[in-house]
């Protein structure tokens, strides 16, 4: 008996000693879908983790008994007990709140914001995008992005995204792994990206981990749904510019599944009536947008996993003609066309391996290509007694654009709880169109002129650790390493990444960052219309890659237990970037870009206060920025600092939404803004041959500030079938006139005026939104 | 192009809304415009600037202005108003690389000041024409100064004896020649009225050669006359952003230039030129 106790006295030892390791995948309990960046702890030792953007996590413990709590935003969390004395794979299904009647999810401690190392990262619940006022009743994820602190709008009423100083090509937008180009619908008023086909979007504008490049100012990270694997499900939604609809459902019952999502405009086709009644001859002309999103989702095995998504989408604006008019004995026919078209196509083969209880791999295979045209086409018959008929034609085309094709290795390893390990490579090969024009008629053979094809090979590779050096000290540390080659040109970059935070109190911590970024491509664009007509190209033997330096310090806070607090102040330095020089247009298509552009430096400082409340009945946030962004270039306004055209001292936001019952739901936006900086001619002297507009200098002068609210009352209410819901928003409720652009006009009178444009009234709308 | 223009103007102006705007009126300024060159009597015209909104299309002459031409700080000639629209001097010129400030004081403004140089003249060693009826090319050579930044105008005339009809007298005209060119040096740099406008920053080295091509007539008892203006960085960085803002005026996605301006406190150029020429007998 005595040997016995020994022996059992020696095991327990043993197996507290050794440890185990916990590894799985936290999914939604009801469709299957992953839930990225949920998170694991064990409660007695406060150790823990969050799923990697494929759901999978790895957690190694002491043998002992462990409390798992498991939690997600909008999900009611879990707590799992058992025994841990080898190692374990465990899947964890967590049920979504807002199934559950009489539930109120007051919080998920384990996530505390003053907890992680890393700086300037938002994750935006699809939930909280969803219940924000939408414009035209249509939810765009980037606009709601634009409502976060650091993050600024463009012009009135659009998508892009200005984060800390930088410009839209800055941004790294990724869906599913594959970076999307051009995100614009509708020139730029709403974003290409789908609301119901999105499962997660996450925003990365400061401490970069290594694991991304390849731009300078933010990482916008956005994974569509995986499809259910349990049953067939769909929502769609009708508004007054677009409807919508999902599809989602297994193919074999937790084995496979599908996802497909889509979207189109109707302003063709009610516009059509009113362009009918207009003209005399027969013709027609509007715009659509549509767009697509698929994904196939194949368990193969515990261990393996394969995806292959795509996202095809298109804009279009046309007018046709056609008239036939006689003269005499003679007829004439003609038929006119003309328009322009843009659109994305991604498409992402990516294969998940778990190979073995700490070691995750990802490797996909991605197509990426974005392409712009302009054309005309004109056809004519004559016909006259007598004669053979005779034909004219005229055929014209002006095409940009980028294509990629890429492989990409990521590798997460978690050896301990206090290290986690990714590294990995990608390699891109790029082709760019920068703009050719093509021209043929019957006068003229084939004519094409303007830039010439250009490939070019970029790789990275990095590594990085999350590294829990003492209970108050975590840093997130790694390198990324970047090469491009174009044109017999070798350009290469290490780029150092650091970030971290000290625990100041269990509430409390101080964090740090810096980051080097290098962007290897560049996006000519014009002086801030957002046009598709932007065109990227690569960096040549002569215009050399963009590059910056990013330094972060600040405080995260976790206040009563329900509210996140973070105050970020940052130093951003840009070189390489590129501009127009004065004078200097894309509509000169025969001149080379490169003799186009100037090239210069830039700088960004400044500081961001964020209040957030992520759960409960009342969630939202509040911030604010205050921040100074400036640019030089040799060539432009005297080689002096200027105000870059986004640079905005306040930008305020407040977005908030209230539950008033399970089904009924109330949010508001407000949103502050200094005025957009310009240039704007103030006196005219007499020069050689004429007049002379003088400028003080580059956007020296500000429009008027910009602010705006917006409401939205949404009601739910479930039905035979599943739910339906109506949204009542209302864009621009006190109607202020915000500028869009300023020029110089004439009032009734006649007389000069500097007269500011703005584009939206108050706009109420309406949608319909479903699901069964 | 200009359909995307079209349907974006489209789409925008089916919402727009305009407010005018108060922007802080400016107080006119004095303008001065004075080239100078080493064959020429000194010349300045002085006017005043307008705020960008007013209606009036002229520019006010300032006729009692006190315009003087300063060397080394010392005055060197006070430039009387013409009666007409220019301050001229009676007999006074300026020399080749002479360095010259102006100062203009007119009272209700504040005075405004310059000063610039006129370039050495660079002289054309040869030119060749060779070719046939509406084909000619025409070489030119020249030596460039080296240890300085030189920039250029090269431009072409054609003089020839011609008989008025009414008349039946003969007298000699003169008529721009317009000159084409493949060399690199000018898709970087811009067209110049009927020539070319250039600076020697692509100029390699010190003999240099450039190739034009007209398909004007030259018929053979004409001459051909080509005029290499060698300008200050002044008249060059001006000449450049003039042309520059009036051939984009009115395009909506060309960025806004501000045109060169050497004049302290008020607006305008002063800047000096020198001229060779030379005359091919055809």
């Amino acid at each position: 008996m005595k040997y016995f106790l020994l022996f059992l006295c020696l095991t327990y030892s043993t197996i507290h000693a050794q440890k185990f390791t916990i590894s799985g995948s936290i999914k939604d309990e009801e469709s299957g879908e992953h839930l990225i960046g949920a998170n694991i702890y064990n409660l007695g030792t406060n150790q823990g983790t969050a799923a990697n953007n494929y759901g999978f996590f790895s957690l190694t413990l002491n043998g002992d008994s462990v409390r798992l709590r498991v939690s997600y935003i909008g999900y009611s969390p879990k707590t799992i007990n058992f025994f841990l004395a080898q190692d374990t794979v465990i899947n964890i299904g967590l049920s979504n709140s807002s199934l559950l009647e009489e539930v109120v999810v007051t919080g998920t401690i384990e996530d505390k914001i003053q907890e992680s190392s890393r700086m300037g990262i938002m994750d935006i619940p699809i939930e909280q995008i969803k219940a924000m006022p939408a414009f035209m009743g249509e939810t765009d994820v980037f606009k709601v992005l634009q409502l976060l602190p650091g993050v600024q709008s463009g012009s009135e009423g659009t998508s892009g995204l200005y984060v800390r100083g930088g410009g839209p090509d800055q941004n790294l937008i990724l869906l599913d792994g594959v970076p999307v180009y051009n995100a614009a619908h509708l020139f730029g008023f709403l974003s290409v990206f789908n609301a119901d086909a999105i499962n997660h979007v996450e925003l990365i504008k400061g401490g970069f981990p290594a694991r991304y490049g390849g731009r300078l100012s933010s990482v916008i990270d956005i994974n569509m749904k995986e499809g259910n694997l349990k049953k067939i499900k769909g929502e769609g939604s009708i508004s007054l510019i677009a409807s919508k609809l999902t599809l989602e459902g297994p193919i074999k019952k937790d084995k496979a599944s599908f996802i497909i999502s889509a979207r189109r405009t109707y302003i063709d086709i009610l516009a059509r009536p009113f362009l009918k009644n207009a003209g005399d001859s027969e013709g027609d002309a509007g715009y659509y947008f549509y767009d697509l999103n698929s994904k196939i989702n194949y368990r193969i095995n515990e261990r393996n996993r394969v995806y292959l998504s795509a996202y095809l989408g298109n804009d279009k604006a046309y007018s046709k003609y056609k008239e036939t008019y006689d003269y005499d004995a003679r007829s004439t026919e003609s038929e006119d066309e003309a328009g322009l078209r843009w659109g994305n196509i991604t498409t992402a083969l990516r294969w998940n391996n778990i190979i073995n209880k700490k070691l995750f791999s990802n490797i996909t295979a991605t197509y990426s290509r974005y392409r712009f045209d302009v054309f005309a086409k004109y056809n004519e018959k004559i016909t006259e007694a007598g004669k053979p008929p005779v034909f004219e034609f005229y055929n014209s085309q002006y095409v940009s654009g980028i294509r990629d094709y890429a492989l990409k290795m990521d590798f997460d390893f978690v050896p301990t709880p206090n290290h986690y390990i990714k590294f990995g490579a990608q390699g891109i090969q790029h082709l760019f169109t920068p703009g050719v024009f093509n021209y043929k008629s019957n006068e003229e053979a084939d004519t094409t002129f303007g830039q010439k094809k250009t490939s070019a090979n970029e790789f990275y590779l990095y590594a990085e650790d999350d590294f829990l050096i003492t209970e108050k000290l975590k840093i997130n540390a790694g390198l990324h390493a970047s090469g491009f080659y174009v044109n017999s040109k070798f350009y290469s970059s290490l780029q150092p990444r650091i970030s971290g935070r000290y625990l100041l109190h269990k509430n409390l911590s101080a964090k740090a960052s810096y980051a080097h970024m290098t962007q290897f491509i560049h996006l000519l664009t014009n002086a801030g219309l957002g046009l598709p007509t932007d065109l990227w190209v690569p960096a040549t033997e002569n215009i050399g890659p963009e590059k910056s330096t990013l330094t972060s310090v600040g405080f995260a806070y976790y206040l009563n237990q329900k509210y996140e607090l973070s105050l970020e102040g940052y130093y951003k330095k840009m070189k390489g970037l590129i501009e127009y020089q004065e004078g200097a247009s894309f509509l000169d298509i025969e001149k080379d870009w490169q003799t186009k552009v100037a090239t210069g430096v830039g700088q960004s400082y400044g500081s961001e206060l964020l209040l957030q409340k992520k759960v409960g009945k009342f969630s939202g946030w509040l911030g604010y920025t205050l921040s100074w962004t400036y640019r030089k270039f040799d060539e432009v306004n005297n080689g002096k600092w200027f105000p870059y055209k986004y640079d905005r001292r306040h930008d305020t936001e407040i977005a908030l939404s209230y539950k008033l019952k399970e089904n009924k739901e109330f949010s508001v936006v407000w949103v502050y803004g200094t005025g957009t900086a310009l240039s704007l001619p103030t006196s005219t002297y007499e020069g050689a041959n004429g007049s002379v507009q003088y400028y003080e200098g580059r956007n020296e002068y500000r429009m008027r500030p910009y602010h705006r609210l917006d409401v939205s009352y949404t009601t739910k209410k479930k039905t035979k079938w599943g739910e339906r819901s109506w949204s009542i928003s209302v864009y621009n409720v006190y109607n202020r006139r915000n500028p869009f652009f300023m020029d110089i006009g004439s009032d009734r009178q006649g007389n000069k005026k500097f007269i500011q444009y703005s584009l939206f009234p108050v706009l109420p709308s309406i949608a319909y939104h479903f699901n069964f | 192009m200009r359909h995307i223009l079209l349907i974006v103007i489209f789409i925008c102006s089916a919402c727009e809304m305009a407010l005018e705007i108060d922007v802080p009126k400016e107080k006119p300024k004095l303008t001065l415009n004075s080239y100078f060159t080493t064959d020429s009597l000194w010349v300045a015209r002085v006017t005043l600037s307008r705020y960008i909104l007013e209606d009036d299309y002229n520019y006010a002459d300032v006729k009692n202005a006190i315009v003087v031409i300063y060397q080394n700080n010392i005055a060197l000639d006070t430039l009387e108003h013409d009666g007409y629209q220019s301050y001229v001097s009676k007999n006074n010129r300026p020399v080749n690389n002479g360095l010259y400030e102006i100062r203009v004081k007119a009272e209700g403004y504040e005075s405004v000041s310059a000063s610039s140089f006129i370039p050495f003249a660079v002289p054309i060693e040869n030119v060749e024409v060779t070719g046939a009826e509406n084909n000619y090319t025409v070489k030119v050579k020249f030596q460039e100064r080296l240890g300085e930044e030189n920039f250029y105008i090269i431009k072409a005339e054609m003089e020839e004896t011609r008989i008025d009809n009414q008349t039946g007298q003969t007298y000699v005209g003169r008529s721009p020649i317009y000159l084409e060119s493949d060399d690199p040096l000018f898709n970087e740099e811009g067209y110049y009225y009927d020539g070319f406008i250039f600076g020697d920053g692509l100029i390699a080295d010190k003999a240099v050669s450039l190739v034009f091509k007209t398909s004007q007539f030259l018929p053979e008892d004409s001459k051909l006359i080509i005029y290499l203006r060698t300008l200050s960085s002044d008249l060059y960085k001006y000449q450049i952003t003039y042309d520059l803002q009036q051939t984009t005026s009115g395009d909506p996605f060309a960025q806004p230039v501000s045109v060169y301006n050497n004049i302290n406190k008020g607006y305008g150029i002063f800047a000096g030129y020198s001229e060779f020429t030379y005359v091919v007998n055809n």
